[in-house]
């Protein structure tokens, strides 16, 4: 019965079914016992791509013994959920090792999941229909894999990992590592060029989008700036100027098909963190500026450049101030999901400012991270990560004027961790934007924490320059709160800094759903090293010499909770006395000190000597440890 | 060898008009564009101006707080805007404007429907002294394409003309536009209004950063059309002009948002 079944399905998937066989058995562990004989002549189940999608996303559609499949990948439980799109039912759950953050289907069958804070790559292989997936094959990669893209030839598996800044390629059939290219911080989202000899990465922070050379062995880093401008016309002198914005928040990217292929799409936000040497109203320039703006940066993917105007702002829209995906869509569009307004727009990739050609839009459910798109089939599908839905998106419905229900939505069935309440409520607070309670002008309280993390860059405030602090997983027995320790309680602080981007504020029972959210927050998984090169930088923290500890504690984790006056008051600062921060993942925050003036941490240490602990008598080689100690915290 | 231009000229706007019926997104090749001959703006006017025809849509209202003569386009009667240039030689439109010599020929745009093809036409004019009645001095007529059109009611016109894509966007009441100001003059992108029954908005397609505009608050003379039933608060139109390395001409993009009441 099961054989008619599913043999007649498969029969149109052979080849591929073949190509897979001698694939995956080359890689997954051989089975326990022989298979019954009747298995052996089945053809196994597996996933056929669609079209040639080669770009990884937290949703990939795939088919399968005629159905056609959504996986999503479940961060929340650690599973990753098949779905039939006709049936509109869930046929499994797989469970995984770890947290997935991206999935492809390879082009031999098989599945791609890049496990966020396990520093691997799980492959999944199909060996039985509506059954769940069975890991075949494995590779470690750099901490905190995001992305995964393929060339165009399908051989070389591509992987991003944020915190540990790495583009790493493995072979797209065995695994094997063949280069790691060290990259800015926070990457993200990668796409190949047409051609196979680049990649393109977007970063989180920092206002770049990397072009990787994948065909030297040096693999050349070219930098596209994605920062923006405004252009401003004083009203005395009626002198032209411009205003600097910084790209930010660059999840996603999407390559744009004819007929305005050889652009890539890089939806961003600009943002105006104001003048650091004065002070503001409240975070950046004061509420007239508008700190952040949405912007789709066009990459130029021959030129290696970003077209100026699409980086230009005139019109301040605020659509989508947490883009966290993107696909490629009909015709020349693109699709971009929009955490916080729970929104996904359709918007023109032939355009010189995308941003401002937006043509359709739809809303669904919480926390969209993660698009695909079947385009024979005129839709797309919609991961919502919050609200753990699957969403169908007909790409074939008319323009209209007003924001568009999906076709349908659907919500998952939870598995054994029972939902907290709370947690979810501050979740989505952290993350909305567009509520007048939290920041007049739209801001998210994840618009300058992206991940829980630090934006990398430095504000103007009423205080005077404030770097932003990392949160995940560094708030713990760190009070008070805040560069010069003003918040006895997260509480109070969260409610002052809402004060100050203007917000009406939230309820007493909103707050403490905030405040639960944020300190649950994963922190990046970080690879622990033992080498006897940061042993004797945990002996030079802890020594007297530099007395590194005396202050922050063991293992830079347990402040002490005091104010210091280390007599480095910036101009624009109200006082010179800052409460002592948690180092805790201080490795990734770059740039240092509460505005930001040292760029990395060897620049610190070398140039706080006697304010800040005593580095100047360390041998060249201590200071090395001391670094490489303070980047395993 | 001309009548196969024209037939040439006559595809490339069959195949905008097929581009903007579409739902997708309204992306169209600089070439498909009809070319404009624009006349020149005569300086002055020759000295035995010949008495034209009367312009329609211009009336001469001598306003008591004016001192010289004045000339206004009517937009109860066609879409019409007065053409002012600036001592820069940069022009804009305005439904009022002053003459600084009642010998000083204005220029008149406006756009015009007959059988179903829109067109513009840039008509130079005078103000005869004799009775204070503006009266033609040359007469053009540029082809339009239409790049977009929308249920909502609303259509966008464009030509080419040098190194300008320039669009034309019919709207019923005031509205405000955003345009590009000229290298020379900075990155400004000032908000100018225009409420003489279109806006034009100008683009320069040699620009390698690529360029964009963009008109809000349009509002079509009829809302709404039978096939839409609601009526939105405003529409935004935005039109650019952008080339990447791969594009063998510059790709221009029309797009329309509409905002719910």
């Amino acid at each position: 019965m099961l054989i008619a079944r599913y043999g007649r399905a498969l029969a149109p998937a052979l080849l591929l079914v073949s190509a897979c066989a001698a694939g995956c058995s080359a890689l997954h562990h051989a089975p326990a016992h022989p298979p019954p004989p009747a298995a052996a002549t089945l053809p196994r189940p597996t996933l056929a791509r669609m079209h040639d999608a080669r770009t990884g996303s937290s949703v990939v559609l795939a088919r399968s013994a005629g159905k056609l499949l959504a996986f999503a990948a479940d961060a929340d439980e650690n599973t990753l959920h098949a779905v039939d799109l006709d049936t509109r039912t869930e046929l499994s759950v797989t469970p995984l090792s770890g947290s997935p953050s991206a999935l492809l289907v390879l082009p031999d069958g098989r599945l791609a999941v890049a496990l966020r804070d396990q520093a691997a790559v799980v492959v999944l292989c199909a060996r039985a229909p509506a059954a769940p997936l069975e890991p075949c094959a494995r590779a470690g990669v750099p901490d905190d894999p995001v992305g995964l893209a393929l060339t165009p030839d399908d051989g070389t598996l591509l992987v991003t990992s944020g915190w540990a800044h790495t583009l790493t390629a493995l072979d797209a059939g065995t695994l094997a590592r063949r280069f790691d290219q060290d990259l800015p911080r926070e990457p993200r989202a990668v796409v190949v060029s047409d051609d196979g000899q680049r990649a393109f990465v977007s970063h989180a922070v920092g206002g770049g989008v990397s072009v990787v050379d994948l065909t030297s062995t040096i693999h050349a880093i070219h930098h596209v700036s994605v920062d923006g401008h405004e252009p401003q016309q004083d009203a005395m002198t009626a002198k032209a100027g411009d205003l600097a914005r910084s790209g930010e928040q660059g999840y996603a990217l999407a390559k744009v098909g004819p007929p305005a292929a050889g652009r890539i799409l890089a939806p961003e936000v600009l943002v105006f963190s104001g003048d650091p040497t004065q002070r503001s109203s409240g975070y950046g320039g004061g509420e007239s500026f508008g700190a952040d703006v949405f912007a789709v940066a066009v990459v130029d993917e021959d030129a290696g450049s970003a077209l100026a105007d699409s980086l230009t702002v005139s019109t301040k829209g605020t659509d989508c101030l947490l883009p966290r995906a993107a696909a490629r869509g009909p015709g020349a569009t693109a699709l971009v999901a929009c955490v916080g307004t729970d929104e996904v727009l359709e918007i023109d990739g032939s355009a010189s400012r995308p941003s401002e050609a937006i043509q359709r839009r739809w809303r669904v459910p919480a926390g969209p991270n993660g698009i695909a798109v079947d385009e024979a089939g005129a839709r797309a599908v919609v991961w919502s990560a919050f609200a753990r839905a699957v969403s169908v998106l007909s790409l074939a419905a008319p323009r209209a004027l007003e924001t568009r229900a999906p076709e349908a939505s659907f919500a998952l069935p939870r598995g054994v961790e029972a939902v907290d309440p709370q947690r979810e409520l501050g979740r989505a607070l952290f993350h909305a934007t567009s509520d007048p309670r939290i920041a007049k002008d739209g801001r998210a309280c994840a618009s300058c924490h992206p991940d829980g993390r630090d934006d990398g860059l430095t504000w103007s405030t009423p205080n005077g320059p404030r770097q932003t602090p990392m949160l995940a997983g560094r708030l713990e027995g760190t009070a008070p709160y805040a560069w010069n320790g003003d918040g006895a309680t997260l509480e109070k602080h969260l409610g002052h800094t809402m004060q100050r981007l203007s917000g009406s504020g939230l309820s007493d029972r909103e707050l403490a759903a905030l405040v639960a959210y944020i300190a649950t927050m994963k922190p990046p998984a970080v690879s622990r090293s033992d080498d006897a090169k940061v042993a004797r930088g945990a002996a030079v923290f802890d020594s007297g010499e530099a007395g590194c500890s005396e202050c922050h504690g063991q293992a830079g984790a347990e402040p002490d909770h005091l104010r210091h006056d280390l007599h480095t008051k910036a101009k624009g600062d109200s006082t010179g006395k800052f409460d002592t921060p948690s180092l805790r993942f201080v490795a990734g925050t770059a740039p240092y000190f509460h505005d930001g003036r040292y760029p990395t941490l060897h620049a610190l240490l070398e140039h706080t000597d006697g304010q800040m602990g005593h580095t100047r008598n360390l041998s060249p080689a201590d200071l090395d440890a001391l670094e490489a100690y303070l980047r395993t915290l | 060898m001309r009548a196969l231009a024209r037939a040439f000229s006559a595809s490339l706007v069959a195949l905008v008009l097929a581009l903007a019926g579409g739902a997708r997104a309204d992306t169209v090749p600089l070439s498909a564009l009809p070319v404009a001959k624009i006349p020149r703006r005569p300086k002055e006017l020759p000295a035995r101006p010949a008495h034209g025809r009367t312009i329609a849509e211009v009336a001469t209202p001598q306003p008591a707080w004016s001192g010289g003569p004045w000339v206004t386009t009517e937009r109860s009667k066609a879409p019409a805007c007065m053409e002012v240039e600036d001592p820069t030689g940069r022009t804009s439109i305005t439904s009022v404007f002053g003459v600084t010599s009642e010998l000083a020929p204005f220029r008149v745009l406006r756009l015009v429907e007959e059988g179903g093809k829109v067109s513009l036409d840039v008509v130079d004019g005078w103000l005869d002294p004799i009775g204070n009645v503006p009266r033609e001095l040359s007469h053009a007529r540029v082809e339009l394409a239409r790049v977009a059109s929308s249920p909502l009611g609303f259509d966008v016109y464009a030509y080419r003309t040098g190194h300008e894509a320039v669009f034309l966007v019919p709207s019923h009441g005031a509205l405000s536009y955003r345009e590009p100001s000229p290298a020379e003059n900075g990155d400004g992108e000032p908000i100018a209004t225009s409420d003489c029954g279109f806006v034009r908005l100008r683009l320069d397609t040699a620009r390698k950063e690529g360029a964009s505009a963009m008109a809000f608050d349009v509002s079509p003379a009829a809302w709404p059309r039978e096939d839409h039933a609601s009526k939105p608060a405003h529409v935004w139109i935005s039109a650019s002009v952008s080339r990447v390395a791969r594009d063998p001409e510059p790709r221009l993009s029309i797009s329309w948002r509409g905002f719910e009441r």
